[in-house]
C-alpha cells in the first residue's frame, strides 16, 4: 500500500513537470513579443528601441532554452512568475484567490458527493419508480441548464425578491461578493459566510452533481448484474447488505473517478460561477490574464490547477486502491 | 421415507419485449435426504433456471407456478424474510464461474465468514476460525494464510474449493451445484468433483449436481433428471438411466459420450440439430424435429408427451417409448450400422 502510494506521488511529480514543460513550449513559442505588449498598447504601435530593450530586460530574446531553464529553475523553488504588465506576482496571487477556489469546489463537490450519490443509488434500487423517474428529470434537466441562467435564476429569487418582498432572514441570500470571510478550521464557513457561499456552491455543483446521479445509477445497475451479488443473495443476505457490502462498493469505482475529476475543475475553472457571483477566483483570473495575454500569470496558475488535478486525482488512486483490492496488490501479483 | 424437496409443475416464463420465454415447463422431480441427483441437460434446457427458482433468486421479470416443497414447507408461498434463512442455511448454492462469483473486494474468508455470520449467532473470531476450519476441510493449503487472500490470488480449482467452503459452511442440507465445473481446467474438474461429493456424503448433505456432461454423472450420482427444452423427459437411477435409457433424447446423449468397453475408434455422435428457441418451442414433443424416431401416427408433432414410468422408477416422456423399449432401438442410437 505504502509503496502503491509512494510510485503514484513520483508518478504525479512527473506529470507536473511534464505539463509545466508543455504549457510553457506552448505559451511561449507562439509568435509575440511580450516587449510590444509591454512598451506598446491596444492599438499603438510601440517604439522598437523600447521593445528591444524591454525584451532584453526580461530575458526574451534568449534562446527558447535558456528561458525554459530560468522558468524550471524558479518554479521548482516555488516561485511561479510574475505579471509581465503589473509585476503582480503569481504566488501573491494564489494566496488571495485559491483559499476561495478551494473552499467552494470543496463545499460542491460535498454537495456533489451527498445528493449526486444517493439520488443515484435511490434510482437504481427503485428502478423506473417515480422517484427514479423524477430524479432523471431532475437531473437531465439541471445539466442541460446553463450555469449563467441558473446563477441569475437563483440570484433573482433569494437575492432580489426576497429582500423586495421580507422574506425570512435565513431566505435571503447575498447576491454577490464574498462576504466576511470567516473560517473555522479554514474550511467551515460561518452562519455569515454561509449566506454568501450558499448560492455559488449550489451553482457550482449543480451540473456535475446531475451528471454524477447519472452515472452512479447506471453503475449500480450494472454493478447489481454482476454474478457475485446473485452470490450474495443465495447467501441469504437481506436486500440492505447485499446492496451496502456488494454492490455499492464495486459501483463506486467509476463514481470516484469522476468526483475527482470534478473537484479539480471546480477548483481550477469554475469559470462560469465566479463571473456570474463576482467571486475573486483563480478560473477566471486565468481567462482575464489570457485575454490580456499575460502569459507568466497564464502559466503560474494553470501549473496550480494542474497541481490540483494531479492532488484529486492521487487521492482517487489511492482510494481505488481501498476499494479494489486488485489494483492495490496489483504490483506484487505481475 | 419423504422426499427432501420435491418439486411438481414448476414452471418458470420470463416476460421478455420479444414475447414469453418458456423456460421451464412443468418440471417435475424430488430429492431424498443425502441423495446426489444430477440434473443433465443441453444448454437452455433451462436447469439453471429451476435451480434458481428453488431459492427464488430470479429477476422480478419471471414468473414461477407449481409447487416446491421443502421438508414440508412450500416454499414459493414463502416470506422473503423467510427465503434469506432458508438460502446459505437449509439450501446453498454453488455456481459455475467461481471467479465471478466471488466479490472480487474482499478476502476469501470474509466472504465465508459473512455467511456464517448471517445465519449464526457468533462471534466475529468464531466466523473466522470457521472459515480457516472450512478451507482445510476442502483442502486448500495453508488455509491461516489463504483465508486473508483475495479470490484473485487463488487458482481456478482453488476459488471453486473455497465457494464449496462456503456452500457448506452451515451445513445445509441440500446443496445446488450448477455446473460446479464447467469453467474449470479439466485437469482440476474431477478433483473439484470428487471434493463435493466426499464431502456431503460425509455430511450426509443432499446434492442437486446440475451439468450438460453425462458423462461425469456416472459413478457419482445416485439418480438422474435429464431436461430437454424445459422440461423432464427421464429421470431414474443412475444404473437403469445409462443402462437401459427409455427415451431417444438421453439416448443420444449417451451415444455422444466416449465408451470405455465400446470401440474406440467409433466416432462419437452428437444430436444432430440445435436446441430450439424457448420463445417459441415446437408443438407436441419438443424433441421431435431432432428426434430419429419421431413419427406423425404416434403424435409426436402434435400431443406433448406425459412422463409415465416405463420401468419401476424409471419415468420417460416419450410416445414410443414402450415399442422402442421392446425392440432395444434406443441401445443402438448411435452404434456403427
Ligand atoms: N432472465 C431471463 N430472461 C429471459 N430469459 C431467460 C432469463 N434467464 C434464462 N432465460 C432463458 O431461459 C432458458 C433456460 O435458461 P437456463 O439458464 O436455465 O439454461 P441452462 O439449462 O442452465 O443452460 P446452460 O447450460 O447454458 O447454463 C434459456 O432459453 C434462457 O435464454
Ligand atoms: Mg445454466
Amino acid at each position: 500500500m505504502i509503496s502503491y502510494i509512494l510510485r503514484r506521488m513520483l508518478q504525479l511529480v512527473f506529470v507536473l513537470w511534464a505539463g509545466a514543460t508543455l504549457l510553457f513550449f506552448l505559451l511561449f513559442t507562439l509568435p509575440n513579443s511580450p516587449g510590444e505588449l509591454i512598451a506598446g498598447g491596444a492599438n499603438r504601435s510601440a517604439n522598437p528601441v523600447v521593445v528591444k530593450n524591454v525584451n532584453h530586460k526580461l530575458g526574451f530574446d534568449r534562446p527558447i532554452y535558456v528561458q525554459y531553464g530560468k522558468f524550471m529553475a524558479r518554479t521548482v523553488r516555488g516561485d511561479l512568475g510574475e505579471s509581465y504588465r503589473t509585476h503582480e506576482k503569481v504566488n501573491d496571487i494564489l494566496k488571495e484567490r485559491a483559499p476561495l477556489s478551494l473552499r467552494i469546489a470543496f463545499w460542491a463537490i460535498v454537495i456533489e458527493i451527498l445528493v449526486g450519490v444517493s439520488s443515484g443509488v435511490l434510482s437504481a434500487r427503485r428502478r423506473n419508480s417515480f422517484a427514479d423517474t423524477a430524479t432523471t428529470l431532475v437531473a437531465v434537466v439541471a445539466s442541460a441548464i446553463p450555469v449563467f441562467v441558473l446563477a441569475y435564476l437563483m440570484k433573482q429569487v433569494t437575492g432580489v425578491y426576497a429582500y423586495q418582498h421580507n422574506w425570512p432572514g435565513w431566505m435571503r441570500f447575498p447576491a454577490l461578493g464574498f462576504g466576511p470571510n470567516e473560517w473555522y478550521l479554514w474550511i467551515i464557513p460561518s452562519w455569515e459566510q454561509l449566506r454568501y457561499l450558499a448560492q455559488p456552491v449550489i451553482v457550482l455543483a449543480s451540473v456535475s452533481t446531475a451528471i454524477l446521479a447519472r452515472i452512479t445509477r447506471t453503475s449500480m445497475l450494472e454493478s447489481l448484474r454482476l454474478d457475485h451479488v446473485r452470490t450474495a443473495r443465495a447467501k441469504g443476505l437481506s436486500e440492505k447488505k447485499v446492496i451496502r457490502r456488494h454492490v455499492l462498493r464495486n459501483a463506486m469505482i467509476p463514481v470516484v473517478t469522476i468526483i475527482g475529476i470534478d473537484f479539480g475543475t471546480a477548483a481550477g475553472a469554475a469559470i462560469l460561477t465566479e463571473f456570474s457571483f463576482n467571486l475573486p477566483g483563480v478560473g477566471s483570473k486565468i481567462v482575464t490574464a489570457a485575454s490580456q495575454r499575460d502569459l507568466p500569470i497564464v502559466l503560474g496558475l494553470s501549473i496550480f490547477v494542474m497541481a490540483v488535478y494531479g492532488v484529486a486525482s492521487l487521492l482517487v488512486d489511492i482510494s481505488y486502491a481501498f476499494l479494489d483490492p486488485r489494483i492495490r496488490l496489483g504490483g506484487e501479483d505481475g | 421415507m419423504d422426499p427432501l424437496l420435491d418439486v411438481k409443475g414448476l414452471t418458470v416464463g420470463f416476460g421478455t419485449d420479444d414475447g414469453v420465454v418458456q423456460a421451464v415447463r412443468g418440471v417435475d422431480f424430488e430429492v431424498r435426504s443425502g441423495e446426489i441427483l444430477a440434473i443433465v441437460g443441453e444448454s437452455g434446457s433451462g436447469k439453471s433456471v429451476t435451480a434458481m427458482s428453488l431459492l427464488k433468486l430470479l429477476p422480478p421479470s419471471a414468473t414461477i407456478e407449481g409447487s416446491v416443497d421443502w421438508a414440508g414447507e412450500s416454499l414459493l408461498d414463502a416470506s422473503e424474510q423467510r427465503m434469506q434463512a432458508v438460502r446459505g442455511n437449509e439450501i446453498a448454492m454453488i455456481f459455475q464461474d467461481p471467479l465471478s462469483a466471488l466479490n472480487p473486494v474482499y478476502k476469501v474468508g470474509q466472504q465465508i465468514a459473512e455467511m456464517v455470520h448471517s445465519h449464526r449467532k457468533v462471534s466475529k473470531a468464531d466466523a473466522r476460525a470457521r472459515a480457516v476450519e472450512m478451507l482445510t476441510q476442502v483442502g486448500i493449503p495453508q488455509p491461516e494464510k489463504r483465508v486473508n487472500q483475495f479470490p484473485h490470488e487463488f487458482s481456478g480449482g482453488m476459488r471453486q474449493r473455497a465457494m464449496i467452503a462456503m456452500g457448506l459452511s452451515c451445513e445445509p442440507r441440500l446443496i445446488v451445484a450448477d455446473e460446479p465445473t464447467t469453467a474449470l481446467d479439466v485437469t482440476v474438474q474431477a478433483q473439484v468433483l470428487d471434493l463435493l461429493v466426499d464431502l456431503c456424503h460425509r455430511l450426509s448433505t443432499a446434492v442437486i449436481l446440475i451439468t450438460h456432461d453425462l458423462g461425469v454423472v456416472a459413478g457419482i450420482a445416485d439418480r438422474v433428471t435429464v431436461m430437454y427444452a424445459g422440461r423432464v423427459v427421464e429421470s431414474g437411477s443412475v444404473d437403469d438411466v445409462f443402462d437401459a435409457t427409455a427415451h431417444p433424447y438421453t439416448a443420444g446423449l449417451l451415444s455422444s459420450l466416449p465408451r470405455l468397453d465400446g470401440d474406440v475408434a467409433a466416432p462419437l455422435v452428437p444430436i444432430a440439430g440445435q436446441p430450439p428457441s424457448m420463445l417459441n418451442p415446437p408443438s407436441g414433443c419438443s424433441f421431435h424435429p431432432r428426434c430419429p424416431f419421431a413419427k406423425e401416427e404416434a403424435g409426436c408433432m402434435t400431443i406433448v408427451p406425459t412422463l409415465d414410468e416405463r420401468r419401476p422408477g424409471q419415468l420417460s416422456a416419450c410416445h414410443r417409448a414402450p415399442e422402442l423399449i421392446e425392440t432395444g432401438a434406443l441401445l443402438r442410437v448411435g452404434a456403427p450400422a
